[in-house]
Parts: C-alpha cells; sequence; structure tokens
C-alpha cells in the first residue's frame, strides 16, 4: 500500500502557515508565474463561461491584518463543541487550543500541478504568491474543524489569500466545516487555495457555506488527493457574492477511494457563480458523485463544468454526475458543461442535466390544495434543494436549511 | 257600506276556516305557499273588518289579526326561499380550450346542495378537462360561460382561492411531489385554507389527532404519511390518499375524477365509504367514472353523459346502469 507523501513537514501535528516577513523563493516563483501568464481570461477552455475582469478591476492589493471589533465565539458556528478557527482578511485571529496553536514557519513548496495541468491555474499562483495564515490541520483522531472566514474592512479593495491544508491520517473520520461569512460592505475580495490529503481508509466530510457579502468576489480552488479507500465528500451551499468560483480537482489516486461534491448555488440580482470540477479516477473501482443543484432568479448568471477523466487503469470506475437548475426568471442564464474523458473500458458513468422553470403541474396540484403560489413555490424549491444535505449530522444540515429558507424569503427579489 | 265590511270580514274567516279543514284533511301541507297566501288573505280582511269596526274598544281582535297577516307574510317568504335559493354548483354555458384547441363547448350543470351528480362518458371526452378548468388550472382558457359555487363566481379566482372557497378535486393522476413530506403538506395546505377563511391555524396535537383518525378509517398508514407526498405511492394508494385530503380539507364541493380505477374490490368499498361519510345537505359531489360500479356505493342524484365536449344525456341512476349494457354509441350518435 502506498501511503502518500506529506508535501509539508510531516513530523508537526498541526501548525499554520504564517505569513512570513521575507520574500521566500516559492512567493517569487509564484509570482512570475502569475506575471507571465495573468489572470484567467475567457480564451481560456476553463474559464469561457467567468469573466475575471471586474475581479482586476477593483485593484485589490494583499490583505492587511484587522483588528477584531468582536468576540469570536458570537460568530454562527454550527456544532457547539466543534475546534474552532476564525481568519480574518486571511489572518488567524482566533484559535482552538486542541489544534496545538504554536507557529510553525512551514517551507511551502510551489505547487506548480495546477498550473502545469490546466495551463490555468493562475489563481492557485496569485494564492501562493500572496497567502497569509492558513490552517495546517493533521488531523490524526476523529474531529469536528470548523473555520470561519471573515473580511473586515476598510474603504480600499483588499484581497484575502487564505491557504488551507489539511492532512487526515488513515483511518481517521474527520468533519471540516468552512464557512465564509459577511461582515459589512468592507471590498475584501477571497482567493482562498485548499490541499487536501485523505489517507487510506480515512474520511473527510467536507462542508461550506459560501454566504459572502453580495459585492465581493470570492475564489476558492480545491484540490483533494485521496489513497485506498479514502472517502471524501464536499456538501456546499454558495449564495453570497456578487462574482464567485469554486473549483474542485479531486485525484482518485488508490484503489476504491470515493470524492463526491454535492452542493447548491443559489443566486438572484446580478449574482455570478461558477462550480467547476474535475475528477481524475487513476485507479481501479473508484466511485465519484456530483449532485448540483442552482436555482437563479433576476438576472444572474450560473456556471457548473463539470469533467470526470477515467484513466486506462481505471477500470469499474462509478462516476455519476447530475445537475438541474430551476429558472425563477426569463433573464437569468445557466451554462452547463457536463464532459466524460474514459480511456478504460470497464467503466459506468452517467451524466445529466435539466434546465427550466418549476414544473407547472406540481404547483397547480399543491395550489389547488389551497396553498397560496408563493407557498407552493417555496416548498417546492424547498424540496429541490433539501435532500442535497440529508446525509449530514442534525445541526449541520439545520443551519443549511435554515440558510436557504432565509435565501427563499428575501433572496428571490 | 256596513255590510261590504261585514262581509269582506265573512270571506276572510272562511278562508282561515277553510285552510284549516283544508290541512285537517290533509289536502294541502302547513308549510306550502298555498296554505300561507289564503291564511294570509282571510287573515288581511278580518282585520279591515275589524278596523272598520274599531271603536278604540276592542283593540285585542285587531292585533291578534295583524299578527296573523305578519305571520303569513313570514310563512310566504319561508316557502318561497327554496325556490330562490342558489345551486350549489351552477355552470353555464361553459367553454375552454387548450393550446387553441376547443374542449369543453358549452357545458351547462347544475348541482344543488347536498347532491351527488355522475359525469361518465367517452375517453376523451373532456371530463379531466371541465375538472381542470373548475378548479383553476391555468393552462386552460375559458372562452365562454361562467362558474359560480356557493353564489360566488370562480371565474377570476386561482387555484388556492377556489380550494378556500370550498373547491376540491381528487385527481384522475395524483401528483408526486418528492421532497415534501405527506403530513407537513396537509398541515401547510389546511392551515392555509383555514387562513383564508379567516379561521385560526390548527395547533399541531389536534391536527395529527384528527389526521390520525381519518387516516385509519381510509386504510392510509403512518409510514405513508411520513414519505414524501404520493412519491412511489401505489395506484391505489394515490387514490386513497386524495380521498384522505378531501376528509382533511372538508370542502363543500368536490369533483372525484375516475377515484375509483385504480382501486381493487376492498379499497373502492372504504373509499365509497369514506365519500359516503362526508355526504350531507352542505356538500355536494361530482363523481367522473367509467364503470356504475363505483355508483353502486356512491348512488347518484343525477347522471350525466359528456360528449365531445357537451353534455348530451342526464337521467337518473338508472343511466349509469343502461350505459354499462348499450355503451355510449347510441346517445352520441342521436345527439
Ligand atoms: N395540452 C393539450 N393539448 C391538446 N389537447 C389536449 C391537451 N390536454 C388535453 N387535450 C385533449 O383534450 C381532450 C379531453 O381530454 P380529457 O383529459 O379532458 O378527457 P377525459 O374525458 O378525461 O378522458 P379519460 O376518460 O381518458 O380520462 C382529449 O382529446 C385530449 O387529447
Ligand atoms: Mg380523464
Amino acid at each position: 500500500m502506498m501511503t502518500l507523501p506529506s508535501r509539508y513537514r510531516p513530523e508537526t501535528a498541526h501548525g499554520f502557515l504564517q505569513n512570513p516577513t521575507d520574500g521566500a523563493p516559492w512567493r517569487n516563483e509564484a509570482l512570475a508565474q502569475l506575471k507571465a501568464r495573468g489572470i484567467p481570461t475567457p480564451k481560456l477552455e476553463r474559464w469561457r463561461y467567468t469573466n475575471l475582469s471586474a475581479f482586476e478591476k477593483t485593484g485589490a492589493v494583499p490583505a492587511a491584518k484587522p483588528a477584531l471589533s468582536f468576540n469570536p465565539i458570537t460568530l454562527p458556528w454550527m456544532i457547539q463543541n466543534s475546534r474552532k478557527l476564525v481568519f480574518a482578511n486571511g489572518y488567524l485571529v482566533f484559535g482552538d487550543a486542541r489544534l496545538t496553536l504554536a507557529s510553525h514557519f512551514l517551507e511551502v513548496p510551489y505547487d506548480a500541478a495546477p498550473m502545469e495541468k490546466f495551463n490555468d491555474g493562475m489563481l492557485w499562483a496569485l494564492n501562493t504568491a500572496f497567502m497569509q495564515d492558513g490552517p495546517y490541520l493533521n488531523l490524526h483522531e476523529d474531529a469536528t474543524v470548523e473555520i470561519i472566514h471573515v473580511g473586515l474592512g476598510h474603504d480600499h479593495p483588499q484581497l484575502a489569500s487564505p491557504r488551507t491544508v489539511i492532512e487526515i491520517a488513515p483511518g481517521v473520520n474527520a468533519t471540516i466545516i468552512e464557512r465564509y461569512v459577511a461582515d459589512g460592505a468592507a471590498p475584501v475580495h477571497t482567493n482562498a487555495a485548499l490541499e487536501i490529503e485523505v489517507a487510506a481508509g480515512a474520511a473527510l466530510q467536507h462542508v461550506r457555506l459560501q454566504d459572502e457579502g453580495y459585492s465581493r468576489t470570492v475564489l476558492t480552488s480545491t484540490h483533494v488527493r485521496l489513497a485506498k479507500e479514502a472517502r471524501y465528500e464536499n456538501s456546499f451551499l454558495n449564495i453570497g457574492g456578487a462574482l464567485s468560483r469554486q473549483e474542485f480537482w479531486f485525484e482518485l489516486l488508490e484503489e476504491g477511494a470515493h470524492a463526491g461534491v454535492k452542493g447548491a448555488q443559489l443566486m438572484a440580482g446580478r449574482q455570478h457563480m461558477d462550480t467547476t470540477v474535475l475528477i481524475e479516477h487513476a485507479a481501479p473501482s473508484c466511485t465519484s458523485n456530483q449532485t448540483i443543484r442552482n436555482v437563479l432568479a433576476g438576472e444572474a448568471v450560473g456556471v457548473f463544468q463539470g469533467k470526470v477523466h477515467v484513466h486506462q487503469v481505471a477500470q469499474k470506475t462509478d462516476g455519476y454526475q447530475l445537475c438541474n437548475t430551476v429558472m425563477l426568471s426569463d433573464r437569468a442564464s445557466m451554462n452547463t458543461k457536463p464532459e466524460l474523458e474514459i480511456y478504460a473500458d470497464d467503466v459506468k458513468c452517467s451524466h445529466g442535466t435539466t434546465t427550466g422553470a418549476l414544473d407547472d403541474t406540481p404547483l397547480f396540484y399543491l395550489r389547488s390544495r389551497g396553498i397560496p403560489e408563493s407557498e407552493a413555490r417555496r416548498m417546492m424549491l424547498t424540496a429541490f434543494i433539501g435532500d442535497l444535505f440529508d446525509s449530514l449530522d442534525d445541526n449541520i444540515r439545520a443551519a443549511l436549511h435554515a440558510r436557504t429558507d432565509q435565501w427563499l424569503d428575501h433572496g428571490i427579489i | 257600506m256596513e255590510n261590504l265590511f261585514l262581509a269582506l270580514g265573512l270571506i276572510g274567516a272562511m278562508c282561515c276556516v277553510g285552510m284549516f279543514w283544508a290541512i285537517e284533511q290533509g289536502r294541502v301541507d302547513g308549510s306550502s305557499r298555498l296554505y300561507y297566501i289564503v291564511n294570509g288573505i282571510g287573515g288581511f280582511l278580518i282585520l279591515i273588518s275589524a278596523l272598520h269596526e274599531y271603536d278604540g274598544g276592542d283593540a285585542g281582535t285587531v292585533v291578534t289579526e295583524a299578527a296573523w297577516v305578519v305571520v303569513s307574510l313570514m310563512g310566504i317568504y319561508k316557502t318561497m326561499r327554496p325556490k330562490r335559493e342558489i345551486p350549489m354548483l351552477e355552470i353555464n354555458n361553459l367553454h375552454a380550450s387548450i393550446d387553441g384547441k376547443d374542449i369543453l363547448k358549452g357545458i351547462t350543470l347544475s348541482v344543488p346542495a347536498g347532491q351527488v351528480h355522475a359525469i361518465m362518458g367517452p375517453n376523451g371526452s373532456g371530463k379531466s378537462t371541465l375538472s381542470y378548468v373548475l378548479s383553476g388550472r391555468e393552462d386552460y382558457e375559458v372562452t365562454n360561460g361562467s362558474i359560480e359555487l356557493n353564489g360566488k363566481s370562480l371565474m377570476d379566482m386561482p387555484p388556492e382561492e377556489r380550494a378556500a372557497a370550498g373547491m376540491f378535486l381528487a385527481f384522475q393522476y395524483p401528483i408526486e411531489i418528492p421532497g415534501v413530506q405527506t403530513t407537513t403538506f396537509l398541515k401547510t395546505a389546511l392551515n392555509a385554507i383555514r387562513k383564508t377563511r379567516g379561521q385560526p391555524e390548527l395547533d399541531a396535537l389536534s391536527f395529527l389527532k384528527t389526521l390520525k383518525s381519518k387516516a385509519e378509517k381510509l386504510g392510509v398508514s403512518d409510514e405513508m404519511l411520513k414519505r414524501p407526498l404520493n412519491v412511489g405511492f401505489s395506484g391505489g394508494e394515490k387514490k386513497r390518499m386524495e380521498i384522505l385530503q378531501m376528509a382533511m380539507l372538508e370542502p363543500s364541493f368536490a369533483v372525484l375524477d375516475e377515484t375509483d380505477s385504480g382501486l381493487d374490490i376492498d379499497a373502492l368499498k372504504i373509499v365509497s365509504e369514506g365519500v359516503n361519510a362526508l355526504r350531507g345537505p352542505d356538500r355536494s359531489f361530482l363523481v367522473i367514472t367509467h364503470y356504475q360500479r363505483l355508483l353502486d356505493y356512491i348512488v347518484p342524484d343525477v347522471v350525466h353523459v359528456l360528449s365531445k365536449g357537451r353534455i348530451v344525456k342526464s337521467g337518473g341512476p338508472e343511466l349509469a346502469k343502461e350505459l354499462e349494457s348499450t355503451g355510449y354509441a347510441d346517445i352520441v350518435d342521436a345527439a
């Protein structure tokens, strides 16, 4: 059995990547890459539907560490006894003692892989060049960790660049809740990068609630590597941000691994939301699942690109992808691009997409029972999103449902 | 002159005595209009005669006769009222189309309170269309005519308001609603209707109690109530669920669109009993069916035959039996 080599200091139980004062060589390397290629433009294959020029025009500078004006305990935590971390503008401002808060300066090698892989990994380079603090969690025991990112503010646009590194030891069962919360209207944009490794037989449930302010740009790149019979499940709810893109890159490296991403993008007004997934089946008998639901109101623009790449060795692959979209307005638009690239012959892969208004017939059925139209629509939307989170812990599910309800109350104007 | 008033008084007295005799003989009904009118005229004549005689002494006679006149007037009003009473459902010259295709071509139908009317007719004749138009489905365009329920026009009401006004449709093909738990749905629907009617919301406990007892009578299990509405229910289970919804919402007018199809023999009995339990002077039904068998259990007052968007024949319960043996051909061709 192969174990994945840690790209960081394996002897460290936990630590934090600290924003070094020096110009570390890997920063310069990343910066050079970035300068050579610039920010991604729609000319690139995987950026056809998302244009970052509005983000570029903000002229955001690397964020400064803000002073906390509130008690982090008052933030909207989902789990009472979880291990809690708070990052403000990308800097660690509050951390649970159980996560061994000793600071470690970590030699972060510049991860060129995304760049080489897609020829479009500039956001990864951008994060590397300006990365601030970031949790480095090497979990050797079952745990629930909650991470809240807040953007606090000044009036000039800033860019937070948190880097999160998570390593789940063999056989460990962990839950990580990553939450981006809106706090005031400060123009703090985010370009986050997450590197996750799930060792043999380990399981990670990763929950993301992107609930940023409606004027912000929120970019996340998540790279997950999975060993033998490792499981990674992502459940996300995206609500905030003027312009947001979350990118997932899953590598199923050993037999029997599983990666799944399930989530909802709820958008209104002139929001733009993009979820782009690449799943690489690089070993036999691995499974993957993508279940994406979108609700678009107003003039929102939604994007879902999901690609399953089955390598020649990856016999007995089972890959499932489904993207359903409900359009509440005819001025909104959804771009869906499912892709299958299969080099093995014994595989089971399926994908499907549906896009349309809420179905008239069930709506009429509910209304014929006396339920007002707005309430009937709401029931149907709640149902449309609802079962995505069924497998989650009660508290987490309740929090996500509450946020969904709140959106349905106020979002669809 | 004196004699004239005496004669009027005598004629009045004869009217009253005559009516007394007639009622004793069983020739008139004590609540009939004739009885009240003749008695009233009699009382009125005696009153005139008594007023003429009136010298300030015998006030008693005058008051008695005046009271008789008032009682008669009230009686006349009472006997006239059923005639003026509005039928529960009144459909007048109803035309409806979908996607520019005319389906209903002038339906006139009136169902009095407390009655059950059956509608039979060949496939595609417009029975389900009629049921959808009654409950306000927006896909259909009503091009002419009117629908009134309890004297109120339904034409400009959306489906939910019609439901609150007392309309209910048991669907021919009940819809599966994934993600909406049956109990939650029933509670939302019931409370929405109560709210529109200005009634307070039902508390969770009394709602559950009512639901449990009604579900049990219809053979709907607790497990079904926990599942998403109609999802994965068998054809017969869906039909029972429709009747349970009806029992919970207590509409004043219910359209049952082929509720019998898909039911096994025992379920047919259970569902019919459920419907019969709801029959009463304040509730009417329109039962759409292809089979006489249902009408053995739910005996209709009137049977109508619908063909090509028109009612081509109406009759008593025997019409259904006749159709069972002869089929539609004769009637439809004759029309
Ligand atoms: N969307 C539609 N577009 C065109 N024609 C339609 C549409 N919906 C219904 N119809 C037509 O309307 C006619 C009446 O249909 P309806 O469902 O009311 O018949 P029905 O009497 O209930 O028949 P059944 O006994 O089979 O239930 C049929 O000819 C049907 O094809
Ligand atoms: Mg029909």
